[in-house]
């Protein structure tokens, strides 16, 4: 019970700690400022003005999101290890589990809270184009589709954020561990069409024959395409219920392992 | 017998491999008795701060064992009865005073009630009361240092260690952490607390410790270490010189 | 004054003076060098893959930026008038580059309408790519399954610059089937079949198109009119088959068709007209002067 207690004090601390800082309402802000551009950029357009107006809003939350994680998450784990701040923390009777697992919850609340500012920015922007020019908006575009897209945008995150603390865990430079989160983010942007040209594909370069290797690849990293759907929210692609849930199965578990993976490296670090 | 406060068995540390590999401690055996306040000495380098991450896992020793109040270090835990403050005490700036007293409560396992009550008092107590909403970002290095110590107090611990505690501190900040100390012995804590500044090694310890690149060279009560005469300083500087002849040849 | 401050503003101006000047010097190399600019080089010519694996997540976003730049290399270029003002004069386009980036934005979202829609609105007409184009319509017929227009589009494609009106029907029906799809669509796509010699193709696709119809909705008459009218056409179409099987030769009036008794009699025409077979073998139910057209071309 204590444990979870700690969790939440630390996830708790996180989130108000991230919340005042100024880098991230710098972020927010222009992200905001971008979404309401949104209005400008569709005006650019002749056909399809739904779609690029809904696409632009949820890229606008993808691209905050990531630039979140990787600058603001793994500058105040850095800042942690640094400055010695984390001492503060384990002369307490806080496990490494605890404090890593506090410290990916807390982020991930600052991750909700700016998509769902950004979201509501966006759905602003989204509902003032798709009021100004209905004969432009997809036949089955809806609100619910969208709020599930978003969602699943910021499920995409919190993998994306639980990989940046497993690099950090190992990692013995920031620089490096940032390098590799964005590699790994990559990869598993690309995991689905990688998997696709070499099974589907007789000749892949280097990895034709590779597809078990390829396969293999693809449970190990994440495959962050799935979470993708602002495609479907852009065209009213409604998806079910069974899916979203799955993708929540799927997020949290593969999060959850990853955090747990963390925990173990972190506690072979010589933190002093 | 009461269990030792502190108790320090054959501890090695180094760090580095091969060639670049450093002995930061050899073989260092010490026992703090409850109600004691020890003091640890020695230069800079000397190995101070690193028995102290060691007492407090930040580290895991190469060798050796530790104990505080009989737990075992690094196996069960101990860690709600132990106040931490370390050399420069760093904090989340941008919460309050309050905040990061309550966090610190709260992870030490205390009610919301208790924290509450002891606060305002451990506040008023290191003359912060008027920055108790104030982030911590704000705080100058000496409201930095007292807001550590009220930091390492507001679960009521039965031992405290305090690496440089009057660190950087102007003489004002000192005579208050100086009276802090004395006062907590009053109290019965017991105290471990690494520091260079003789002249309150002097004033507030029971027992010593001497350490010099990596190797206890002293562990006793005070008045033995002085011996027939002489200050704290120079019998200090001929028991370094003594310990570097004694390398050399 | 105080000197500092003279100081810092003439050291200030001096390095815009600089920069104005080398700047301007450069964009005046440029104009006289008349730089072909961006236009020859772009991630749109990296390979599908590389493109999707770029984009990633942000797909979506990359493929209106690429039609958005293909916007931009078509139209019209304004040149300074030395008279003052400025001129539209007609640009010199690369065709394949500009198609390249229609196929790249459609490789990234393949769904988009202002892709299709320049597309064809400029590759058949002035690059003469009208099967790159149909390439185009066919990915977006594909992934637009609620929108007839692609379909629609390349059945116009195909009666117009291909001049296949058997095709071009069919496509037309495959359009009409559409949700929301306009009534004249199918209409048109049985005659343009029928035309084509795809009539039995057109009966089918009709026939299909009825069954999920409610008799109650708008055009349903037309369309039944329409099928009546294939089916008599195919009833004769097969009819002359036979003949020329027998005969050797295709029958040269429907009354020579009826005479071997090959046909028992000419089907029902729903619009009132009089069936009309002309020299080429093509049978019309709307056409009841086809052996002698009146100047002015093709009705409905």
């Amino acid at each position: 019970m204590q444990a979870l207690r700690n969790i939440w004090f630390l996830a708790l601390a996180t989130c108000t700690e991230g919340i005042r800082h100024r880098a991230l309402w710098a972020i927010v802000c222009l992200a905001a400022l971008l979404t309401m551009a949104n209005l400008g950029v569709t005006t650019l357009y002749s056909w399809d003005l739904g779609k690029v107006s809904v696409e632009f809003g949820l890229s606008a939350v993808a691209f905050t999101g990531l630039l979140l994680v990787f600058f603001l998450g793994m500058k105040i784990l850095a800042d942690d290890l640094e400055r010695s701040r984390i001492f503060m923390l384990l002369s307490r009777p806080v496990s490494i589990w605890h404090y890593l697992t506090g410290k990916f919850l807390g982020l991930a609340m600052i991750l909700l809270l700016t998509t769902i500012i950004l979201g509501l920015s966006a759905a602003l922007s989204m509902h003032y184009v798709l009021w100004q020019y209905p004969a432009y908006v997809p036949p089955n575009f809806s609100w619910h589709t969208y709020v599930m897209a978003l969602a699943c945008q910021w499920l995409s995150l919190v993998v994306v954020l639980a990989l940046s603390v497993l690099c950090f865990s190992f990692a013995s430079q920031l620089f490096v561990a940032l390098l590799l989160a964005v590699f790994s983010y990559l990869v598993g942007q690309n995991m689905e069409l990688l998997r696709r040209v070499v099974v589907e594909n007789a000749h892949a370069g280097v990895l034709t024959g590779q597809e078990n290797l390829v396969v293999a690849l693809s449970w190990i990293f994440p495959n962050l395409s799935l979470f993708d759907k602002k495609y479907a929210a852009a065209y009213g692609m409604a998806f079910s219920g069974q899916e979203f849930a799955l993708l929540c199965l799927y997020g949290i578990s593969y999060s959850a392992l990853l955090i747990y993976l963390a925990t173990l490296l972190f506690k072979r670090k010589e933190l002093a | 017998m009461t269990i030792p406060a502190v108790e320090i068995n054959k501890l090695g540390k180094s760090f580095g491999s091969g060639y670049k590999k450093n002995q930061a401690l050899r073989d260092l055996s010490l026992a703090i008795a409850q109600g004691e306040v020890f003091g640890f000495l020695g230069p800079n380098g000397a190995g101070k701060s690193t028995t102290i991450k060691l007492l407090l896992h930040f580290l895991k020793p190469d060798t050796g064992t530790l104990h505080i109040l009989g737990r075992i270090v690094g196996q069960e835990e101990f860690r709600h009865r132990i106040g931490y403050l370390s050399e420069l005490p760093v904090f989340y700036d941008h919460l309050t005073a309050k905040e990061t007293l309550l966090l610190s409560g709260r992870l030490s396992g205390m009610t919301r009630q208790a924290i509450d009550r002891r606060i305002p008092m451990l506040l008023e107590r290191m003359n912060l009361g008027e920055a108790t909403n104030r982030r911590v970002g704000e705080f100058s290095k000496g409201m930095k240092q007292r807001l550590g110590m009220a930091n390492a107090l507001i679960h009521d611990p039965e031992v405290l260690i305090f690496d440089e505690p009057m660190s950087g501190l102007d003489p004002m900040g000192r005579h208050q952490i100086k009276g802090l100390i004395a006062e907590l012995k009053q109290e019965g804590k017991t105290i471990f607390f690494s520091s260079h500044i003789l002249s309150d090694i002097e004033a507030l310890c029971d027992r010593i410790g001497v350490i010099h690149k990596g190797v206890l060279l002293y562990s006793g009560r005070l008045e033995d270490f002085l011996g027939t005469g002489g200050s704290l300083e120079e019998r200090f500087v001929t028991v370094i010189k003594e310990a570097d002849h004694a390398s050399v040849a | 004054m105080s000197r500092r401050l003279t100081t810092h503003l003439i050291i200030g101006l001096a390095l815009i003076v600089f920069y104005a000047l080398s700047y301007n010097a450069l964009l005046q190399q440029r104009r006289e060098i008349n730089t072909p600019g961006h236009h020859a080089s772009g991630i749109w010519n990296l390979p599908p893959v590389v493109l999707f694996a770029l984009a990633g997540e942000f797909k979506g976003l990359l493929a209106d930026y690429l039609t958005l730049e293909a916007g931009a290399q078509l139209g019209t270029e304004l040149v300074r008038n030395p008279e003052g003002g400025f001129l539209a004069v007609k640009k010199q386009h690369d065709w394949p580059g500009i198609h390249r980036l229609f196929v790249a934005s459609q490789t990234l979202d393949p769904s988009f309408a202002q892709t299709y829609i320049v597309a064809q609105g400029w590759l058949p007409w002035e690059a003469d790519m009208v099967k790159e184009t149909q390439n185009i319509l066919q990915v977006a017929a594909k992934n637009r399954p609620w929108d007839w227009q692609p379909n629609h589009t390349m059945g116009f494609n195909t009666y117009y610059f291909l001049n296949q009106p058997g095709e071009a029907g069919k496509l037309f029906l495959e359009a009409a089937k559409t949700p929301n799809a306009p009534a004249f669509l199918p209409i048109l796509g049985a005659r343009l079949a029928q035309k084509g010699g795809e009539t039995q193709t057109a009966i089918v696709i009709m026939k299909s198109m009825l069954a999920d119809k409610n008799p109650e909705e708008p055009g349903y008459t037309d369309m039944l009119d329409r099928l009546r009218a294939l089916e008599g056409v195919r009833e004769i179409e097969q009819a002359s088959g036979r003949y020329e099987k027998t005969v050797g030769r295709k029958p040269s009036s429907l009354t020579e068709l009826t005479a071997s008794g090959l046909l028992t009699a000419i089907p029902p025409n729903p619009y009132n007209l009089d069936y009309c077979l002309d020299t080429a073998g093509i049978i019309y139910f709307d056409k009841p002067d086809c052996l002698n057209p009146a100047p002015g071309g093709e009705n409905q």
